[in-house]
């Protein structure tokens, strides 16, 4: 390209309405855009001219999508097949493959040996029903050149028992993967001085038992791990299996001091830690109502809190805040601290936030610098729920000034929450109130809410200016 | 900030129909071709030609450069901004775009062009794209009847 780039297309000079012609441009050019192509369409491109035949060889991308009718399939490993033999994959730069693989494992794990190339660097892998374990390459587990790498499949993870160094990894994303024992599993964690961001989706951590995972470089941590309903059930019915359960879960350890934002959505199956995160500024933990397990809940985020201390952009689940409230005592409160945070959200699926709610009080009341409170899925107060709340939490004093409610229905006890906040909210700004169209979409409906907001409009403030906005 | 490593503060590049523009050096980094011609050189002020870029298209790929290589930008926004550039281009811009981008040798900027070509002749016919690229076709019909039924596993 550099030889080129002077002296070339001088055909056009002079008027602005040049016609390019493609074929001017350099081949990498071509194979650019093809690369940007559905594969499918690119191997199309061969019937344009000669010149095109083989141009679509030298593609660095392949995505392959095996589709649902079952008809196809054969036509799609057919065409798999002779890709293999027909593409120079030595230049591939990202392959990606969703594959129902059923008993057709031999033959993937034929393919993975020549699409992993060695100087791949996006896999992205999403395979389902795999029967037999999967086999990568060897010389993909010392890959220098792989920055994404994404694994979907519900079967143990086969690592080899050489070195394992994925030196430039930036994102990992695991889904379903069942980790090995620990001599691997631990082994695979230590080798990834890049990464930047992990997803752990409903990976299964038995096997693994206490697992560091120490990454000098993590900015991102996304964990969701949801209970799947069947074997619940089932567990439920029997109460010896559930405390064997206790034992059946693997131990997470995250050192990782540069990492910035966390994120968890799920059952607590997993037992988390995290070390030397002080970093963290934007935290989300959305602990799920099971069984009651409230205990375990309280232990599992306070747990979580003191690793967070410096975060400034919180949510949390209402289940999480409950249990914390709930069971409190067991713990030390005054190891909680939020002296950074400046926004918290509260989720509430099942039950209404109430902000009696002796966890939501903890929290607030260690959160001394708190501008922006969101509620999200509703915020109820019983009529003079506001008598429990005592001491009052000093941000209201100084600092909340954006109250954000959702799902807003228009109970008595929803206007008693909002009656009270316009009361305590000292330098409150502005309260934004969001109703799901639904719920006052009736004959009537719109006065009604008419109303509602000339009532509000009317509480009392402690805040002459703040404004109350409706939606 | 504009000083870098030189002295140089203001970059004027000259388009093929003779419009000039002034841009901060950060803003040529991203063209390799711009950027070598600086290196080499070793004065205050510098006045690049190009003879292959028209004014509308460096425009355009300054405004593209100026809004990626802000820090203020989020990712967010620079995504809705490259939706619109997009949207903006016609067929046949696009094609110039990505000559220029080339002949600037810009990374970046040509993988962009290459995705919205590659968007151009998505889920079009043969003929559409040989139109589009001015292809002509060397096969006889009975050849490119013969090649579409080799490749059938390709074209289904």
């Amino acid at each position: 390209m550099e030889n080129n780039k002077h002296q070339k297309h001088h055909k056009g000079e002079g008027k602005n309405d040049s016609n390019i012609k493609l074929c001017d441009l350099p081949i990498d050019i071509h194979h650019k855009i093809l690369s940007n192509l559905p594969t499918k369409e690119a191997i199309g491109t061969c019937v344009l001219s000669k010149s095109w035949l083989n141009k679509w060889k030298g593609i660095n991308v392949i995505d392959l999508e095996e589709s649902d009718e079952p008809n196809k399939r054969q036509q799609f490993v057919d065409f798999v097949e002779k890709l293999l033999v027909a593409c120079n994959t030595s230049s591939l730069k990202k392959f990606s493959l969703l594959f129902e693989v059923g008993d057709e494992t031999p033959r993937l794990n034929a393919w993975l040996a020549v699409f992993v190339n060695p100087m791949i660097e996006e896999l992205s892998l999403k395979l389902d029903r795999v029967e037999e374990p999967l086999v990568l390459p060897q010389h993909f587990f010392t890959s220098e050149t792989l920055t994404k790498f994404e694994l979907s499949m519900q079967q143990v993870i086969s690592l080899p028992p050489s070195t394992i160094s994925f030196k430039n990894l930036v994102t990992l994303t695991l889904k379903n993967v069942i980790f090995p024992s620990n001599y691997y599993t631990a082994r695979f964690f230590l080798g990834l001085p890049s990464l930047k961001e992990i997803t752990l989706i409903d990976c299964n951590w038995k096997n693994a038992g206490y697992i560091i995972i120490c990454c000098s470089s993590l900015q991102t941590v996304f964990i969701r791990e949801w209970k799947d309903e069947e074997e619940d059930d089932e567990n439920h019915n029997n109460e010896e299996e559930d405390h064997d359960d206790q034992n059946n879960h693997g131990k997470i350890a995250i050192y990782a001091t540069k990492l910035l934002t966390f994120l968890y959505d799920g059952d607590m199956i997993n037992d988390y830690s995290l070390i030397f995160t002080t970093m963290v500024t934007n935290a989300t933990i959305e602990v799920h109502q099971h069984h009651n397990k409230k205990l375990c809940a309280c232990y599992f985020m306070f747990k979580l809190f003191t690793a967070l201390c410096n975060v400034a952009k919180l949510s949390l689940t209402y289940f999480a805040v409950e249990a914390l409230g709930d069971q409190i005592q067991i713990l030390n409160e005054n190891l909680l601290s939020f002296n950074n945070l400046v926004e918290f959200r509260v989720v509430s699926y099942s039950s209404i936030t109430n902000f009696s709610s002796q966890g939501l009080h903890i929290i607030l009341q260690h959160s001394p610098i708190l501008e922006e409170i969101e509620f999200d899925g509703g915020l109820v107060l019983d009529e003079n729920g506001g008598d429990d709340i005592n001491p009052l939490p000093a941000c209201f004093e100084t600092h909340v000034k954006i109250i954000t409610i959702y799902g807003f229905q228009g109970s008595e006890e929803e206007l008693n929450a909002i009656k009270f906040l316009l009361k305590i909210g000292q330098v409150l700004e502005i309260i934004y109130i969001f109703t799901y169209e639904f719920d006052f979409d009736y004959p009537g409906g719109p006065e009604k809410l008419e109303m509602l907001y000339e009532q509000m409009l009317g509480f009392p403030k402690a805040s002459i200016d703040c404004e109350i906005a409706l939606q | 900030m504009a000083a870098e490593k030189s002295s140089i503060k203001i970059i004027t590049l000259i388009a093929a129909d003779g419009s000039v523009f002034e841009v901060e050096p950060n803003i040529v980094k991203e063209m390799k071709t711009v950027q070598s011609y600086i290196d080499e050189l070793d004065q205050n002020t510098v006045s690049i030609p190009l003879p292959n870029v028209f004014g509308n298209d460096l425009a355009m790929i300054i405004e593209y450069c100026k809004k990626h290589a802000s820090e203020e930008e989020t990712k967010e926004a620079k995504e809705e901004f490259d939706f619109e550039f997009v949207k903006r281009m016609k067929s046949d811009d696009k094609l110039r775009l990505l000559q220029a981008a080339s002949y600037l040798n810009m990374e970046s900027f040509l993988q962009f062009m290459a995705k919205a070509i590659a968007a151009e002749i998505e889920n079009q016919s043969v003929e559409f794209v040989r139109d589009y690229f001015q292809i002509e076709s060397d096969f006889t019909p009975e050849e490119e009847a013969e090649l579409r039924k080799e490749n059938e596993w390709a074209f289904k």
